[in-house]
């Protein structure tokens, strides 16, 4: 079989396919780079994807897996075909997420402060008040631009329809956006000849963008911002050292950071020199010893005091999690038309709650039909994907469902949308399914650079995008215009 | 800057020197061995010749517990390859990257890569055990890495700061080294009986070739071969880069333009440095050390392990934390 018989041979099912309307027949915006691999051929197709596995080995873009005994570093598999969307579908997600955004910040300062939602019984008192998120320690802090969520990664699916959908709100510390920036650089240098003339535009910019999202939470013309970081053993370590090195501050670990006088300082071979915004890549519960997890030796003690006196600036803020946890999710819509009285222009994932009788009697009965996933979970850990598990599997899950269902919410499986994706062993290209995390900044303003990145499930006929299970990613090319195929 | 991102570029200038070190003397070493002549009465070539460099390395113990012999495939394993040896070579390129990774914001993206690649090839991709030219090869690619790294280095980072830190590593490692290596050689000749005139010729050329001396050595001076005049080249030369009085004045410039920029300091490092450092300056016959010990070569080494230690505590006053694996929480 030739090189484009191999491209096209493709069976399509019953899936919405990103680049095939129809078997043999590829979407208009997505014509140019197919016709662009077959114009490179087999063999030097091949030489260029080898080149891009060496090319991440030595930059050393690696993430480092949990569990894994020898702390073995990897790199995270990348696909060269790359996903595109038309302009026409980014202006409508670029819509979508600036609504979706501005209600979850409103949100957050709503419960911090007045409450209002939960006096007008619109989300349950107990799912917000209870929630292990929920930092009643920074209840009425005023904070610069009333901004919660500084950058935001929004998990985002297409439905068999081609319906863009919200799958999941990341609003602690995102990650990937370290990968979104080396694919596109990586398929500049291997494919250059497939951007060529396309008009896909440019993302280079993002660490300016998060900079700039930064400094404006600082009154001050020139302050001192760092990255804070668990370390080089945190599996995003290369993440927060790049961004750190693209934005040209310094990145820090909590041990480099005290409190003292009323201030956060950084410890220099000159002495102490002070802080005053930290973009923090640690999670609220190992941020302030003395506040959260006492066992914490990666954050800063007495940090949450300064910071209630508005003498430094957190990205994310604190308690941010309380609206990006599973069960939150599914009030999100409500949220939408209670703050902004519009209605969700991204709609969610219909979700069933444990928390609520009718929900959980459906989950026990149609378990195999739903993808049943802990309400604190992350990572793909912690779920239950009925249709690839077994009966035993299925009434081990149930049994822990059962004993705790305010902790588990349900979604009917969605056959997540599918991208043409290149198998070595095969190889064929062969359908993934796909997702899409574009990223988010808020500051004075809201910034979204266009596209996000595209995580592949590698593992044949697999849902699970996650990379500590399989998942890879490819480059996401948003086009400037779509009147040329 | 931050005290642990210096911590990191001392210690990062330390371990590949070390790794450099190592190499040479495991080399020359080796194939020195296999031309050696036989001595008669000697208590077996390969032990007295594998033996001194696990004291070199400080390493005996430790190697003790591992093999009951330091023969021809024992040591050289230990010292080059062995996981838990945490003086091998391996180690050291092992700990310079990843105190190299701890600084990939800091240092240039060239300085990373190139140790990054020395790394996957020489101690995830190292070799299993020591065949024939295998410990050789191994000994060339570490030497090459510590070049092209501070070649790198050389070219690519910003003289300040940060270099200066990576250099008062490089040289404080560099300066034991040549130190340690002719301790153990002038205890080896003490303990020998005479010997034919070839065998220690023998030994002088290893000796030199072992610091990198040998061609500096024979330009300088126009004589043969010489005990004396070997050590006072490789402790008194002012010029050869890895003499001891070499090392000990750029360190002592070094550390100076470390406290010019840092004056809210201590500057106790820096009186301390200049201290050793004009001790050696003074000295015009090499037999002060080696024959009178005033001082000795045993202060020598003391004098450079205190001044490790106030480097660390006015430069670095933050006690490493080691964070555990479950520490370092993942994110979603």
């Amino acid at each position: 079989m030739s090189f484009a018989e191999a491209m096209f041979k493709y069976d399509l099912g019953s899936f919405f396919d990103e680049a095939f309307e129809r078997s043999q027949a590829p979407r208009d915006h997505y014509r140019s780079v197919i016709e662009g691999f077959i114009a490179y051929g087999e063999s030097e197709f091949q030489r260029r994807r080898a080149l891009i596995e060496l090319v991440f080995r030595n930059q050393g873009i690696t993430f480092t897996v949990y569990g894994d005994e020898k702390g073995t570093e990897r790199t995270f598999p990348f696909d060269p075909f790359p996903r595109i969307i038309t302009a026409t579908e980014w202006a409508h997600l670029e819509k979508g997420l600036r609504q979706r955004v501005k209600a979850i910040n409103m949100f957050l300062r709503d419960i911090y402060h007045e409450q209002e939602i939960l006096k007008d019984q619109i989300i349950p008192k107990d799912l917000v008040l209870n929630n292990p998120s929920f930092r009643k320690q920074v209840k009425g802090i005023k904070l610069p631009h009333d901004i919660y969520t500084h950058v935001i990664g929004c998990d985002l699916i297409r439905d068999a329809n081609g319906v863009y959908r919200v799958l999941e709100d990341n609003l602690r510390s995102p990650s990937g956006v370290s990968y979104m920036l080396g694919n596109r650089s990586v398929m500049a240098r291997s494919f250059p000849k497939l951007l060529e003339g396309l008009h896909v535009r440019p993302i280079g910019h993002y660490p300016l963008e998060l900079l700039k999202t930064l400094r404006s939470l600082s009154d001050k013309s020139r302050p001192t911002i760092v990255v804070l970081t668990p370390g080089q053993y945190n599996s995003a370590y290369f993440e927060h050292s790049y961004l750190a090195q693209q934005m040209g501050v310094q990145l820090v670990e909590g041990r480099d950071l005290f409190v003292e006088d009323g201030y956060v300082w950084m410890r220099t071979t000159n002495g102490r020199e002070k802080v005053d915004v930290i973009y923090r890549r640690i999670d609220d519960n190992f941020l302030d010893p003395e506040a959260f997890n006492k066992e914490s030796m990666l954050g800063v003690a007495g940090i949450l005091e300064v910071y209630k006196k508005g003498r430094v600036a957190l990205a994310n803020a604190i308690g941010t999690g309380v609206a990006d946890d599973k069960a939150t999710y599914a009030y999100i819509p409500r949220i939408i038309k209670y703050y902004l009285n519009e209605e969700p222009i991204i709609p969610n994932v219909e979700t069933f709650l444990g928390a609520e009788p009718e929900g959980l009697a459906y989950m026990l009965e149609n378990a195999e039909k739903l993808v049943i996933k802990e309400v604190g979970g992350a990572g793909g850990y912690g779920m239950l994907v009925g249709s690839e598990s077994d009966e035993k599997q299925r009434k081990t899950f149930l049994e822990a469902v059962k004993a705790d269902p305010d902790n588990y919410i349900a979604q009917p499986i969605i056959q997540l949308s599918r991208h043409p994706t290149y198998y070595p062993d095969s190889k064929h290209f062969e359908p993934c399914h796909i997702d899409l995390r574009p990223y988010i900044l808020m500051g004075e303003e809201i910034t979204i650079v266009p596209g996000g990145l595209t995580r592949v499930a590698l593992k044949r006929g697999s849902l699970v995008v996650n990379s500590s299970q399989g998942g890879g990613s490819k480059d996401t090319w948003v086009l400037a215009e779509d009147n040329h195929a | 800057m931050l005290s642990r991102i210096a911590e990191n570029l001392y210690w990062m200038g330390r371990y590949i020197e070390r790794a450099e070190n190592t190499s040479r003397i495991l080399d020359v070493n080796y194939l020195s061995i296999l031309e050696a002549p036989q001595v008669l009465g000697a208590k077996g070539i390969v032990t007295e010749k594998w033996a001194p460099l696990l004291d070199i390395m400080e390493s005996k113990e430790a190697f003790k517990e591992h093999y009951k012999r330091a023969d021809g495939v024992n040591v050289p394993y230990w010292l080059a390859l062995h996981p838990e040896n945490v003086a091998s070579i391996r180690s050291s390129l092992r700990f310079a990257r990843e105190n190299a990774r701890a600084l990939r914001d800091r240092i240039s993206t060239e300085m990373w890569e190139a140790i990054n690649r020395s790394y996957l090839k020489l101690c995830v991709s190292a070799p299993e055990k020591i065949e024939e030219d295998v410990l050789h090869d191994y000994c060339v690619s570490a030497r090459e890495a510590s070049h092209l790294f501070f070649g790198i280095a050389h070219a690519t980072l910003p003289h300040d700061l940060g270099w200066y830190f990576m250099r008062a590593g490089q040289f404080l490692e560099r300066a034991d080294n040549t130190l340690r290596t002719l301790q153990v050689n002038i205890q080896q000749s003490g303990i020998r009986g005479p010997v034919e005139a070839g065998v220690e010729i023998h030994r002088d050329i290893a000796l030199l070739k072992s610091v990198s001396a040998y061609e500096a050595y024979r330009k300088y001076y126009d004589t043969g071969l010489n005990s004396k005049l070997i050590y006072e080249f490789l402790l008194l030369n002012e010029s050869f880069p890895r003499s001891v009085r070499y090392c000990l004045e750029l360190l002592s410039e070094t550390i100076g333009k470390i406290q010019l920029e840092n004056l809210d300091a201590s500057s106790k490092a820096l009186e301390e440095a200049n201290a050793l450092t004009s001790v050696i300056c003074a000295i015009q016959d090499e037999a002060q050390i080696t024959v009178q010990a005033k001082p000795s070569m045993q202060d020598l080494i003391n004098q450079i392990a205190a001044l490790t230690m106030t480097l660390s505590s006015v430069y670095f006053t933050l006690q490493p934390v080691k964070i555990s694996q479950t520490q370092s929480q993942s994110q979603a």
